[in-house]
């Protein structure tokens, strides 16, 4: 059995020095990514993120106006969050998002018959439009469209920008 | 070869803390994993269409809704207690280590990597090697292997981080710590004005994690009081990142690491 130990140590280690590098074993690699058995770990590296994202959202009315913008509230932690962190799951959520649909946008979307369907149905795309589908509706309203604001900086400093905007979508 | 069994313990018990305030935050936030919140199973529950039917089946038995996830939660916490306080190898450490793994990866397909962040697969490298060493080999030569398996699991995670930053120019110029600080998210608006006025402490910032990442794996030959300097800048990183950032779990996963690195070089 201590064989059989050293083994699967070597081939763990060896899996996880492969996952820091792209290659053909990428895709191999992945389905042992689903148990989070192997780090990642580029800790803000090359790219350090230096945006906030924001996912608002408004409602198509009956008679065809739209409301003004809402933002659905981000949770943030206070001063004890150097122990207790309730938010910070809920914000690498929102980064893994955007990356995902960023990567669908420049590396699906040109190679399939239909980009639109696929990125609407992608995971990502479903997991932001079932956010936006939470927020209290006005009876009223009957589509709903989301979109995801970047902002940086702070105070009149503070630049915003459009990151994703989605099709309205049917509230029924 | 010395008894490892205290090496291990210890490693367990420090990121077990980590696994205890990750149980609990979640248990708070159970609202977030029904079907109507962001991480509800109707959701997540969509990566798995183009499997055989009854595999979907499978999955909606073992995930939907949140009542399932509190119970894991729940095995978790007791799982804990009997590994960080029983003795390394007794049936009750065993059950309760075979467990943390069980529920970690349960937690893991529940959630399809959606909030996952980097303490999760290190929380799994600890106690996955202490599981394989302890309960499956059970010889020296493999509790030996396994805190060597964590120490270069930990040197490489580090290593990789310092490298890619040093390969960034954002990271290089100093930039990146403004820009960082600059959001709501992860910086606050007192540093984020400091370090912009100040472009050579953000560039001393940024030098000083980039150089201290990419030589943490000194630590696996270099003489003791290099060690614990390095570990102690890493013990400061992460409590930083934590107060900072709120990244609180990352301080127990890898601060667990540096006990796998001393027992294994001493």
């Amino acid at each position: 059995m201590t064989l059989v130990v050293l083994i699967a140590l070597a081939l763990w280690l060896t899996a996880s020095v492969a996952n820091q590098f792209p290659g053909p074993w990428t895709g191999l690699l992945s389905g042992l990514n689903t148990f989070a058995l192997l780090p990642r770990l580029h800790f803000f590296a090359p790219d350090p993120i230096d945006v906030d994202y924001h996912l608002v959202f408004h409602d198509f009315l009956a008679d065809g106006q739209a409301s003004p913008w809402r933002q659905i509230p981000t949770e943030r932690n206070g001063p004890t969050r150097i122990l207790w962190s309730t938010a910070k799951r809920d914000h690498q959520a929102m980064l893994t998002t955007v990356a995902g649909l960023a990567g669908l946008q420049q590396s699906v979307a040109p190679v399939v018959r239909d980009p639109l369907a696929a990125i609407q149905l992608s995971l990502p795309y479903l997991f932001l439009l079932h956010r936006a589908r939470q927020a209290p509706r006005f009876p009223e309203s009957h589509e709903r469209q989301f979109m995801i604001v970047e902002t940086t900086g702070f105070g009149t400093s503070r630049q915003v920008a459009l990151g994703i905007l989605s099709n309205p979508h049917r509230l029924d | 070869m010395q008894d490892l069994g205290p090496a291990y313990l210890l490693m367990l018990r420090i990121c077990g803390v980590g696994i205890l305030i990750d149980a609990l935050e979640r248990m708070v936030s159970i609202a977030k994993y029904r079907d109507d919140g962001s991480y509800g199973w109707i959701v997540l529950r969509q990566r798995l269409v183009s499997l055989p039917a009854p595999l979907r089946r499978l999955g909606d038995a073992l995930f939907q809704g949140a009542g399932r996830l509190m119970t894991v939660l729940a095995v978790r916490i007791v799982a804990l207690a009997f590994v960080a306080l029983g003795v390394a190898g007794s049936p009750g450490f065993a059950i309760g280590l075979t467990l943390l793994i069980v529920t970690q990866i349960y937690i893991c397909v529940r959630t399809g990597g959606f909030g996952a962040i980097g303490a999760d697969p290190m929380t799994l490298v600890v106690c996955g090697a202490a599981w394989l060493a302890i309960v499956v080999a059970g010889t020296p030569l493999a509790a030996w292997a396994g805190l060597w398996f964590v120490a270069a699991q930990s040197c490489l995670a580090y290593l990789v981080a310092g490298v890619s930053k040093l390969k960034s120019p954002a990271w290089r110029s100093g930039a990146a710590m403004a820009g960082v600080l600059s959001t709501h998210t992860y910086g606050s608006p007192r540093l984020h004005a400091l370090v912009s006025a100040r472009p050579r402490l953000s560039w001393f910032l940024c030098w000083s994690v980039m150089l201290w990442e990419a030589t943490f794996p000194v630590v696996l030959v270099a003489p003791d009081p290099i060690v614990l300097l390095w570990f102690g800048v890493g013990v400061l990183f992460h409590v930083s990142l934590a107060a900072l950032m709120g990244l609180n779990l990352f301080l127990f996963a890898f601060s667990s690491t540096y006990v796998a690195i001393w027992a294994v070089t001493h």
